[in-house]
């Protein structure tokens, strides 16, 4: 086509852009802040959710290994009462863990889409 | 390219201001090849802000097979053929009754000032129809590259270089019509 005219249309064309009259890179960056920023915050939570729940785990194994007697808290309760609160405290912080991490991972994954 | 994906890399690396880069060198051509589909400014205008914004969040799955401006121009392309179908505003069925009679091969059109040229050739697209602006627009932007053109629509090939000749001979047609109702205007 651009030997069809002495102006050659392909020029023309390529040279000829519709032009942006607002500002939209403006807006678009607006956009992609926000995107960014909340990928960001939802990072953070998620590493934050990993070390409370890491060290939360940690101090429970550690407390299971200090021999009842020097826990006065303990020290008054039977061994099978203090595996049952142990028991169900584990259990529990295993279930937050599951759950904070799976929330956790789909909003991420909702922002990333 | 080489460019593009440069600047590509550092958004992955977390500096979202490289993206304005991209933004500034593509923003026009994505304005034009949406206007060109749905001839209205402002349904374009969020169209190239969508397609941007998708852009940014997919920028993860780029994996550079096709350049950063082909890969640009199909998801512009296709949410102006989404938004095109739900608008409904689709003037195929007018424009293809068009016919290739008294079309000449070659056109000689008089010489004429770059703006004028630029004003009566934007004009002639947008009287095409949305598939056949599309097609000239993505044509000469790709440098005349049928098969970027066709990376960019989904269209095969024939389907292609049908649209593309037809979208030729209409905008020859067009162009002697706007410049028979100038010299008459």
């Amino acid at each position: 086509m651009d030997n069809d005219t002495p102006n050659s249309i392909g020029k023309v064309i390529r040279n000829t852009n519709w032009q942006l009259s607002s500002d939209l890179e403006n807006q678009i960056m607006k956009e992609v802040n926000f995107i960014s920023s909340r990928r960001k915050q939802i990072k953070r939570d998620r590493t934050a959710t990993l070390w409370v729940f890491s060290f939360a785990m940690l101090f429970g194994l550690i407390l299971n290994f200090i021999p009842e007697k020097y826990i006065p808290v303990f020290a008054e309760l039977s061994s099978d009462t203090i595996r049952l609160v142990f028991q169900f405290a584990w259990i529990l912080l295993l279930l937050l863990f599951l759950d904070s991490y799976v929330v956790a991972r789909r909003s991420y994954r909702a922002s990333v889409r | 390219m080489m460019d593009d994906l440069f600047y590509v890399e550092r958004i992955r690396a977390g500096e979202d201001e490289a993206f304005r880069f991209l933004i500034r060198k593509y923003q026009d051509y994505s304005f034009s090849i949406a206007i060109s589909v749905l001839k209205d400014d402002f349904m374009a205008q969020e169209v190239v802000q969508d397609a941007f914004v998708k852009v940014y969040r997919n920028l993860h799955s780029f994996q550079g097979k096709s350049s950063f401006s082909t890969w640009l121009f199909r998801i512009v392309t296709n949410e102006a053929l989404m938004r095109l179908r739900k608008t409904k505003q689709d003037r195929l069925e007018f424009y293809d009754s068009f016919t290739d009679e008294d079309v000449p091969v070659q056109l000689e059109l008089p010489a004429m000032q770059d703006e004028e040229w630029e004003r009566l050739l934007n004009r002639a697209l947008q009287e095409l129809s949305p598939n056949e602006s599309l097609a000239i627009r993505l044509f000469y932007l790709e440098e005349e590259n049928v098969k970027k053109v066709r990376e960019i629509t989904g269209w095969t090939d024939t389907n292609t270089k049908t649209i593309l000749h037809r979208a030729r001979k209409n905008l020859k047609r067009v162009l002697l019509a706007l410049l028979k109702k100038e010299e008459h205007g």
